[in-house]
Order: structure tokens, then sequence, then C-alpha cells
């Protein structure tokens, strides 16, 4: 884990679908985690920490989207952000995973143009994960018999 | 059957929407092949020695008339009319073009069905008894514990990028008909000593490169505790599963380098956190589940003409014998259609032959048909004294082989005649061997067996399970084919013993006729199954058959 | 001391249909490898197979492959993988051998 925060000048944050210029300079620290690196909730109970930066070096490496599920298990409420060759395709599962942003090289936002990125973000929301938070389980306690 | 909902309807719409996107995304150059290919592998397209490929999940090996009749159409339609039924309650058809795919989904979404991570790093389509339902031996139906599985696994946002692809089988009853043991994760209901059920819980098994019988990681999971102990599994295997070297990526490997003790202390210690992301118990969710799973208006009926059936023909007994099992009702049977007809590709069936079953489980099977891992169709409920009927309409459409379990009942992988990883051919071993034993009318002399095929060492043939394996490999540039003993997929699961150096594709059945040759003489009655020679004698008297010295060899 | 090369052509899978072409001297794709070019020394090879990177959009996975040559000309595949690749499976009279079938009736 290291702290010292570089943003590309080349990279493009893509948040709620458009491409943003980076964000100004916020108070409070930026950490940066590799892909897989190994954190417990405690390092992140610093409530100074205002980014956290996940850095992947190939777009099917899925563990960032674990890591980033486990931080926001563990209570943190800052900006998490993915940063590497993301896929258009993925944003919506960054989203689900607890990411609030993606941080892309130029070359990558050149191929992918931001309509990809708005259409992908609108398939957030139909999800069997939400559904089963919401499926109405309430009012079947009779035991049925077995199909 | 699990009848689907509005929200199933949309989302595989929106899926084919998207995937059709993606299509277009490759050809405008939006994506790399790269990336193209992991996303069409999540939809079930691979691309394959002649063509593409496209496997279409059977949910635990479950579907209705017309989903059946929708396979036939696709068949006709953009295919060559036929499909291929696989180990994993699949079917793929061998010659779609890329620009059809996504209205082959679409077709396909009519009905329901779509091929939605039936190939990729992700969970893969989750199998389950294929009897489910229907069995007399089951403590609970399985299948509304898969159908919570594959709602959850879906889409899941964390577990589409997995280091290796991933596997769950489940099945409700103590005679294992889906291998649990050989999957990533295995589950098998059972009821504890107070009565509750739940699931034993087995991690880390699979075949392969390194084949492994799974782990007992619980003895006992609490059904409410299902998604928070498989999600805590997933996360433990995503973040720990090694990513610098494809075959050793699997589950069975992290299991067996980190052994299962500290494994077992992860996902435990995982699990407890998980349990607070799961608002609702799943317990509640698969009796929620259930209600969706209409079952079958069973019926009350005598068979006395089923009886009568019996005793007047012979063929139509020995189809009884071998092609029927035992119902939980009395007046109904579980029928068996094979797919191995003598000389033909183990796991084909022609559009022809799915619109005769899609008719006949409409009329006489409650609209039901199920896929099993052993590349068979069934028909899970059917009543005794419609049995006479059902036969002969099997019969006219060529699917009435009296052969469930024996020697040309082969598990066979496409092989190297359609995969692109294949290193040998597997279709033409089964065929020559199933046509030879027939010439030599020693099928049901030899009873039950075993004999499982791969073309290659990822086993997608299962051949270490066979109790006969033959692994096609490439030695020398020509297909060379080993043959191991021994193995078993039922709940003793066993590792079948590589037997010695490899056959040639000529000298493959002649080894193979010595072996079983070397079985009949030594078996102590018809009662001795292969296996149970096997077990009794040792491998060696079979080694010494498949193996002669010169001399015997030059008399034989 | 270094293998004797064997001559070599450049195939690969089609992006639409999926069915195996080979890279010619005109620098198209072909379905029937006799019209392949043939590469002679590995330098040869290499910049061959490289410059289908240029042809993404047209083929998927491209890779050298062995071939016997005469007169300029591939006449036989090496592999017997790639020979299947250049028929069809074996338990169906469909792929390669049928459109070439297809070819000789015509």
């Amino acid at each position: 884990m290291s702290l010292e925060f570089t943003q590309d000048q080349n990279s493009i944050i893509v948040r709620d679908g458009k491409f943003c210029p980076p964000h100004e300079q916020k108070p409070g620290k930026t950490i940066e985690l590799k892909s897989g690196e190994n954190f417990t909730p405690a390092d992140f109970s610093d409530t100074d920490i205002a980014v956290i930066v996940i850095n992947v070096l190939a777009f099917n490496d899925g563990r960032a989207f674990s890591q980033a599920k486990k931080i926001r298990t563990s209570g943190f409420k800052g900006i998490l952000r993915l940063k590497g060759p993301v896929i258009a395709d993925q944003y919506p599962l960054a989203i689900r995973c607890g990411f609030d942003e993606l941080e892309i090289s130029a070359s990558e936002a050149k191929r992918q143009p931001q309509f990809q990125w708005s259409d992908a973000l609108k398939r957030t929301r139909d999800n069997y994960l939400t559904r089963l938070t919401e499926m109405e389980v309430n009012g079947d306690q009779s035991e049925l018999s077995p199909a | 059957m699990y009848a689907y909902n509005e929200f199933d309807q949309k989302f595989v719409r929106q899926r084919v929407s998207q995937f059709r996107e993606q299509i277009e995304k490759r050809l405008n150059g939006s994506l790399s092949e790269e990336e193209f290919r992991t996303l069409r592998l999540m939809n079930g397209l691979y691309l394959q020695l002649h063509a593409y490929m496209l496997r279409i999940a059977i949910p635990y090996g479950s579907l209705n008339s017309d989903q059946m009749r929708k396979f036939a159409y696709i068949a006709d339609r953009w295919d060559k009319g036929y499909g291929h039924f696989t180990t994993r309650q699949n079917i793929q058809f061998n010659w779609p073009k890329l620009e059809n795919v996504a209205d082959i989904l679409d077709a396909l979404a009519d009905v329901n069905m779509h091929a939605i991570q039936t190939s990729g790093n992700c969970v893969r389509n989750v199998t389950a008894d294929h009897f489910s339902g229907a069995s007399i031996d089951e403590i609970e139906d399985p299948r509304p514990s898969a159908e919570l599985l594959r709602q959850w696994s879906t889409d899941h946002p964390q577990f589409q990028y997995l280091p290796r692809k991933f596997k769950i089988a489940i099945t409700g009853s103590p005679n294992d008909r889906a291998v649990v043991k050989a999957h990533d994760i295995g589950l098998r209901i059972l009821r504890n000593q107070q009565g509750e059920v739940g699931y034993q819980v087995i991690i880390g098994g699979g075949l392969g490169r390194s084949p492994f019988v799974g782990h007992t990681i619980r003895e006992f999971l609490p059904k409410a505790d299902l998604l928070p102990y498989i999600e805590a599994i997933l996360q433990v295997y995503n973040l720990g599963g090694r990513r610098d070297n494809k075959y050793k990526a699997r589950i069975k490997i992290l299991v067996h380098e980190t052994g299962i003790e500290e494994i077992t202390r992860r996902v435990e210690e995982n699990f407890k956190l998980q349990k607070s992301e799961f608002q609702k118990p799943s317990d509640k969710l698969i009796a929620a589940i259930e209600k969706r799973f209409l079952a079958p208006d069973f019926e009350q009926s005598t068979y006395e003409n089923f009886e009568a059936e019996r005793s007047e023909s012979p063929q139509f007994d020995i189809f009884v014998k071998r092609n029927i099992a035992d119902h939980r009702r009395e007046n109904y049977a579980i029928v068996t259609v094979s797919l191995k007809n003598i000389g033909q590709t183990p796991g084909d069936a022609t559009s022809e032959q799915m619109r005769v079953l899609a008719d006949i489980a409409q009329r006489f099977s409650h609209d039901e048909l199920r896929i099993s891992h052993e590349q068979n169709i069934i028909l899970p409920h059917v009543q005794k004294r419609h049995l006479p009927e059902v036969y002969k309409l099997l019969q006219a459409a060529d699917l009435a082989s009296a052969n469930i379990g024996l020697i040309s009942d082969i598990i066979a992988c496409p092989g190297m005649d359609y995969c692109a990883l294949a290193t040998a051919r597997s279709i033409p071993v089964a065929k020559d061997i199933s046509r030879r034993f027939d010439e030599l009318k020693l099928e049901h002399e030899i009873g039950d067996i075993k004999l499982k095929i791969s073309g290659c060492i990822n086993a997608c043939g299962h051949h270490h399970l066979g109790h006969i394996g033959i692994l096609g490999l490439e030695k020398g540039g020509i297909e060379n084919y080993q043959i191991t003993l021994g193995g078993a997929a039922d709940l003793t699961m066993a590792i079948g013993k590589r037997a010695g150096r490899g056959f040639s594709a000529e000298e493959l059945l002649p080894a193979i006729e010595r072996l079983i040759g070397a079985y009949l003489d030594l078996r102590t009655s018809r009662e001795e199954v292969f296996l149970s020679s096997l077990k009794r004698l040792g491998h060696s008297p079979f080694i010494e058959a498949l193996y002669p010295k010169k001399e015997s060899q030059n008399v034989a | 001391m270094a293998r004797a090369f064997v001559t070599k052509i450049v195939t690969a899978n089609d992006l639409l249909v999926g069915d195996a072409v080979y890279l010619t001297s005109s620098n198209l794709w072909s379905r029937d490898f006799h019209e392949a070019k043939i590469c002679l020394n590995e330098d040869e090879a290499t910049r061959l197979l490289d410059s289908t990177n240029f042809h993404q959009h047209h083929i998927v996975g491209a890779y050298l492959a062995d071939v016997a040559a005469r007169d300029g000309r591939p006449v036989e595949l090496l592999h017997f993988r790639e020979k299947f690749r250049t028929k069809g499976p074996s338990n169906y009279f469909h792929g390669k051998q049928e459109f070439n079938n297809q070819q000789g009736v015509a």
C-alpha cells in the first residue's frame, strides 16, 4: 500500500457515465492498493482517508471487484476508484461492487467513447442480487410439499 | 418446472441486446479480440476448429417441451439439424455463424432460455441430479436450491472475472447422480440429527490435468445460510486463487496448495461477514422459489397392460430392465432415453428426435424432460400404463436403445472432431467400441460398466471416473490413447489409475477387447460387474490383458 | 544445432463464419490452404504472422502451421489437427468437405 497518489495526466475519470476532468485536490489522504493486495478493515479506519484507488493491470483480473466489496463491507464511506484497463461492459459490475468511479487511459477512452459508458451504466439496476434482497418471502411460512 | 417471471424475461432480453452490441463493438474495433473473447465466452460462444459453437444452459438439466422444440427450431434454422447434449446439462450447436448468434439467443429468450455463463471464468450452469423430483430415494428436490444459486450467480458483480471457471453441482439423494465430489463446489442435501434439512458442502473436487476428490468443508450447513456461505467460498477463491498459470487456477489447486484447514478457516471467517450482507435467509428464498416450481399433477392409475407387454415382448422387457428407474410414485416410472445408438455420436439428437421427445414429454411426462450428465435424456414422470406406447414412439424415432449403463452407453467429449483444445478425437473411438461389442453380441453379457472418453487432459469426457477411462493425447504426431482403470463417479468417487503406455488408434479397440475378455474370464458370475472384479482382483490381471507378452500376442 | 526449418503457412479462423482460413500471397484470406503463401524461413514466417495484426477485423487467432510444399505451393498440412481443419469432423459430412463436394458437383 502506498500513500503517494499520481494521477496520470492523460487519464480520464469516468463518473456517472460521463468523462470528467480529474478531481480537484480534496482534503484527506488518497491510498492506492494493488489488485489482490491484502488489507484489513482496520487499514481504512483512519477517517482522514478520502480516496482509495485500486489498480488493475488487466481487464480480466477480477480481484478488485471483491476488494471493493470488502472495503465497503468494512464501512468505508469515501471515494473508491478503479484504475486500469477497464472495459465499458464492466462498469455496472464496478458500481455494484461499490466503486464510485473509474480511471482509464486516454487511449481506452478514445476506443470506447463516452456513450458506451453511459449506456453501460443503465444496466446497473436490473440484477438478480438486488432482486433477491427485495424478493417477497413473507407469508410463505407454510411448508410446501416437495415438487 | 420452474415458472420464470417478467424479471427473468427482461433480464435475458437485456442480456441479448448487450451481446448484440458487444458483437458490433468487436466488428467496429471498440473491443479487441481478447476482450470480446472473454465476453462471448460468458455468453456461451466458443470458436472451435471448424466454426463457432454455442453452448446453451439447461439449468439443473430440466426443460419442458416448448424449450426442447425451440432447440429443434434453432438446429434447423441456424445450424445443421442436430444438437449435442453435454455432461454439464448443456446443449451445444456446432455450426452457428457470428451474425446469427444474437438472433439465436433472442429465439431462446422466447422460452426463457439463454447461454449466460455457460463458459468463461465465472460460475457456470449449476447442475443437479437428473432424477430430481422423481426419484424414490430423494430427501428433498435440489432444484429450488439450484435455482437460487442460478439467480445469485447470474451476473454476480464480484465473480464474472474469477481466476478460472467455477462449477457447482447439487444432489438431493444419498445416491449421488450429480458427481458432486468432482466439482468446485458440491452440495449434498441431507438431514441432521434434529431432522433439519441442510447441505453437506464439498469443495475443491475436479478432473482435468490434476484430478481431485472434493473435501468436505462443512458437514452440515443450515439451508438459511446457503448464499452467504457460497459467497464466502467464492470471495476467498476470487482473491486467493492463482492467476499466474491457468492450469493451476482452479479452486482445487488453491485448496491443495493452501490446505483444507486454512481454506476452511478463511471461509468460515469470511462467512461471518457475509451473513450480515444477505438480508433474506436462503431457506425463505428457496421456499419462495419452490412456489414457482409447478409440481406435476400426478394421477392414480393401474398398469396391467404394462405387465402384459413385458411378458409378451422380450424386447420391451429388456428396455424396461435397462432404461427404467423407480419413481417415487408406484404407478409411475422414470424413463432414460439413450442418445447412444450403436455407432452414433454420444449425446447427439436430431431436430426430429427433439420434436418427438418434446411430444412424448408433453403427452406422457407432465411436460418435463431432463438431461443427464451421462448425455442421455430423461422422461421423469411417465405412468407405467403408458410405457408400452412411449416405447413404440421412441422406437419409431430411433430412440429406443436398451443400453443404459452398458458398454455402449459411453460418455464422450466432442474431441478433435470439433474442439479447439482437443489433442485427439474421441467420437470415432466411442463409435468403434459400441459397434464392436454389438457385433460380438456381448453387450448384455458384460453388463454394467462405465466407459468414458476424453479427447484431452481437460477431461470433459470424465475419463478419470470411468471404470474404464480413455484419454486421447498426441504422441509423435499421431493420436494416442491412454487407458485408466477403476474410476467411479458415485459417492464412492474414485480417480482411475493409468494402466500403462498408450495405444495408437488401431491398437486401442483390440486392447479394450482383451480387457473385457479378461473380465469375462475372471469374474465369478454374471452378478460380479467389471468394477467388482477389478476391486476383488486388483489391476494386475487386467493390465496383463492390456499388455500381453509377445508370444501370446502372436497366438492371438 | 538448430532444427531444420519446416515450411509454414499462416492460418486463422474467419471472424464471421468461424471456419479455417489461410493467408495468401496477395494478403487475402482463402478457405483453401492450397492457395496459402508459404514461408521458407523463420524470419519470413514471423513477419507474415505479425502482418496479421492488421487483419483483426477479419480473422481470429492467427498462427503458423507446418506444410509440405511443391513448386512453391503447399500440398499437404503436416499435423493431423490441421488436416482435420481442411475437411471437417469425421462423424458427419459437414464443414469444408461438404463445401468441397458442392464445388465438385457444380
